[in-house]
């Protein structure tokens, strides 16, 4: 279910046992405090276990239906489930479907139904199902925000109940990672009639075959789940979840301390040393979340269009001493290729090293030997951005280029990277975080990568262009043989990363979870979600 | 008196037409498109239009603006980009919480502020009123961000008396009311002396004194109702500021309330939902003030509104 064993011990735990608070607020909070008491919700059941796990969420979902929501994948998995699932250890295995199989030519694809199954409303799971799921996400005359993802699909038919044949448009490499992504989750046909469009605003329009199903919804305060009777693979860890919605990170702390939740999610990096120091406490910081950087404006209006200033800049920048300074307390490190470890295809490409000489060298090679003016844009919302911003800046000053820095909000952010003409764009670098929603690296390159076809930064924002990147990224997607296509990757992460920089990529973010004491079975599946329905809190 | 209600109601409508006219400008013409917010980066160019097509962004300006305006004269104030459901419904949800706290607030902050204020002017140059003076200088000069952590720290976490945010019950808006408070205690305090000061200062307070009248009839009856009324005019429009103060504290203490719902709303360019929260806001502020202005009459009955 969803990569995370059941009964599963976790992945390795960090804690990081910090010295000292810093701040005075720090101090005086994890001085006073013993913490551990709690004063929690729900009760205790004959086995020493809570029934009920309280998690502290940043924010709110914007609709629980898997086909429309763009906030995360935290809470759709504990409600849907797919025909595929990535597995703990990244591999593909069948979840609704018991086993499938591709045709010869790579275009036909057949999925036999795992039979038994029913959805939270007792409704029994057939290849009906899974039809109106894709005839919903495909209808060209009402597309969704993922109708795009699953483009490749013609037509998805039943040839019994239980079994269900797609026919591809063309052969594509990434079938199985984006079937196991959750805008594949299925919905049961009886829903989507009675409810369309309005599916995931209310609890009784939500009906899956996940572990649980929503008892209630506030936004903006809280979503309750009960456990989901009728789930295929048993039982959950805990009967209840309780989602609080605390914005502020310093918040969540306090809550936490306070046992009034039992795991929070995204600590604020300046927390993390303290609640690390108060006993019982556990940090979670695994790396892998994504990564963060700041991405070039290769358009002719900016001086980074010329490859050997982006490799200039690129190699002015000290990204040992940025993140090991700036994320020191989570223990984030930089990237070694515009990947995460974890994609499929990965190649360790290390960390390029300052060298301000061969910088000046560059830009000399690429006739501004003085160096030039540029702006960088960053965003709050990313984790350190405005700090990010400043210390490159410092560190190209010392190549002669010198930086003056935008910072934006976030509709500002995503309406600059957005459907712009060159002459519109004000900025020759900006922040972005990279990472896909799957592990296959097609959806972390080609849709940013490859040169945009209408001149518009819909979705390769600094209008990159390498011929050779092209050909690799739009001819490795259309094959099946995945040794022949990972090694056309290990020859775009080469370009992408170093001959022709795409971005300068800074740190490999970690997913952080700070959990209260007696909360056991906590694990992260491969793409870095936590799997809520195998934790057990111990009273 | 009915009639001045009257005017105000109909000032009120002429002002919120005209609000409602900027705030739908206002929205367009910043950067940022709900759209591009709603899907997220990369999302297809069929999906970006058809959202675009069923929001009714395709129109021009002026319809766009007829369309919503006769749906808010049905009752009808849209449907919220980011979170899909009726404005109308999320407002109404969020509303009474914010009014809970601003109400509070200003409740705590009328009677402490004036209770200070009275006694900062009474004891106006000696040691109770250098108190006074320098506990509201304090109290409007603590940025209310920092005070709401430092009150969580010290009553949430550390004597663990109140909740560190939500509103599962009223215990947890003791804090939120408070940290709203504080800064309008050290401003009504403040406003109260000055204007105690100059009625303590007129003749007809001597000549009661004179009269033999007791002390606390002239301070609290005769010069308080004279002085009362800068500080309720001051009152009414600190109220304005309390509504979006309350952003602030509600994100602090995780309220979902009205405040934050209009910042989400902007944050998210979710148009129908700033217009509705803005017009709801501006009304209660415009009520308030005509509430205020009413009260005059209560502390003066010389003042009269229908001549």
């Amino acid at each position: 279910m969803n990569g995370c064993a059941q009964g599963n011990n976790g992945v390795s735990r960090r804690g990081f046992v910090g010295g000292m608070g810093a701040a005075a607020l720090a101090m005086l909070s994890s001085g006073l405090v013993a913490c551990g008491g709690d004063s929690g919700t729900g009760s205790v059941g004959e086995d020493g276990y809570k029934d009920t796990l309280v998690v502290a969420a940043y924010g709110d979902q914007d609709t629980l239906d898997p086909q429309i929501n763009v906030t995360n994948d935290k809470v759709l998995r504990l409600l849907y489930s797919g025909l595929l699932v990535v597995q703990e250890d990244g591999s593909i295995a069948g979840d609704l479907a018991e086993t499938y199989d591709m045709s010869e030519d790579g275009l036909t694809w057949t999925f036999h139904l795992k039979e038994g199954v029913k959805f939270a409303n007792g409704e029994d799971f057939t290849s009906a199902d899974v039809v109106a799921t894709f005839e919903r996400l495909l209808n060209p005359d009402h597309p969704l925000r993922y109708t795009d993802t699953v483009a490749f699909i013609d037509k998805v038919e039943a040839t019994d109940d239980y079994t269900v044949v797609m026919t591809m448009n063309t052969t594509y490499g990434a079938v199985e990672d984006t079937l196991a992504m959750q805008c594949c989750f299925i919905m049961c046909k009886s829903t989507l009639e009675e409810f369309g469009y309005d599916i995931g605003t209310d609890p009784e329009t939500i009906n899956g075959t996940g572990p649980y199903k929503v008892t209630s919804w506030d936004i903006d305060e809280q979503m309750t789940f009960a456990v989901n009777e009728n789930w295929y693979l048993g039982e959950p860890g805990t009967p209840n979840i309780i989602m609080k919605v605390i914005p502020e990170a310093s918040s969540r702390a306090m809550a936490l301390e306070n046992g009034e939740v039992d795991i929070v999610d995204r600590p604020a990096v300046d927390d993390v040393e303290r609640l690390s120091s108060i006993e019982g406490l556990t940090l979670v910081s695994e790396p892998g979340y994504g990564l963060q950087g700041f991405q070039f404006n290769c358009s002719e209006y900016s001086k980074c269009q010329d490859v050997n200033v982006r490799k200039a800049i690129s190699i002015a920048i000290d990204r040992e001493a940025i993140v090991g300074s700036l994320f020191k307390e989570i223990g984030e490190t930089p990237t070694h290729g515009p990947l995460v470890p974890m994609n499929r295809g990965y190649v360790d490409l290390g960390v390029p090293t300052r060298d301000v000489d061969a910088a000046k060298q560059l830009l000399a090679e690429a006739g501004v030997p003085d160096g030039f003016e540029m702006t960088i844009m960053t965003f709050d919302g990313y984790n350190k951005g405005v700090e990010l911003a400043e210390a490159i800046k410092d560190q190209i000053a010392d190549a002669g280029i010198i930086a003056e820095i935008v910072t934006v909000d976030s509709a500002t952010f995503n309406a600059t990277l957005n459907g712009l003409t060159p002459e519109e764009m004000k900025y020759d670098m900006f922040i972005m975080g990279f990472g896909g929603s799957s592990l296959d690296p097609d959806a972390s390159l080609r849709r940013i990568c490859v040169t945009s076809e209408d001149g518009l930064n819909t979705n390769n924002y600094g209008w990159y262009s390498n011929a050779r990147v092209d050909e690799l990224l739009n001819g490795a997607i259309t094959l099946v043989d995945q040794e022949k296509r990972m090694e056309m990757y290990e020859e775009a992460q080469r370009i992408i990363y170093t001959e022709d920089p795409f971005a300068v990529y800074l740190n490999l973010r970690n997913s952080l979870f700070v959990m209260a004491e007696g909360v056991e079975n906590f694990s992260l599946n491969p793409l870095q979600v936590p799997c809520f329905e195998t934790i057990k809190v111990k009273a | 008196m009915f009639k001045y209600v009257v005017k105000r109601f109909l000032q009120m409508l002429v002002m919120l037409f005209a609000l409602s006219v900027i705030v739908f400008l206002m929205v367009r013409l910043i950067p940022g498109d709900p759209v591009t917010m709603m899907l997220g980066q990369g999302a297809g160019k069929e999906a970006i239009a058809a959202e675009r097509a069923r929001l009714g962004l395709d129109y021009p300006l002026p319809q766009q603006y007829v369309m919503w305006l006769t749906n808010v004269f049905h009752g009808d104030f849209g449907t919220s980009i980011t979170t899909h459901k009726p404005v109308l419904t999320e407002i109404v949800r969020r509303y009474p919480l914010t009014i809970i706290i601003a109400v509070g607030s200003t409740a705590l902050s009328a009677v402490v502020g004036i209770a200070f204020g009275i006694i900062s002017s009474v004891y106006h140059g000696k040691l109770a009123d250098n108190i006074l003076m320098f506990v509201s200088l304090f109290a409007v000069s603590t940025p209310s961000f920092f005070l709401a952590i430092l009150l969580l720290i010290i009553f949430s976490v550390t004597l663990k008396w109140f909740p560190s945010g939500g509103a599962s019950s009223w215990v947890g808006l003791v804090l939120p009311i408070i940290t709203l408070g504080m800064q309008e205690v050290g401003y009504i305090t403040r406003i109260t002396r000055s204007a105690m000061l100059d009625v303590l200062g007129e003749d007809y307070i001597r000549t009661s004194r004179a009269r033999g009248v007791a002390e606390h009839v002239v301070i609290c009856v005769h010069a308080l109702k004279n002085a009362i009324i800068p500080v309720l005019t001051s009152i009414g429009l600190r109220f304005g500021s309390l509504l979006a103060g309350a952003t602030l504290v509600e994100t602090v203490f995780s309220l979902a309330g009205i405040g934050r719902l209009t910042v989400d709303a902007v944050a998210g360019r979710d148009y129908p939902l700033i217009q509705g929260c803005v017009l709801i806001l501006a009304a209660t502020f415009v009520i308030v003030n005509t509430v205020v202005d009413v009260l005059y009459t209560v502390a003066d009955p010389r003042i009269e509104f229908d001549s």
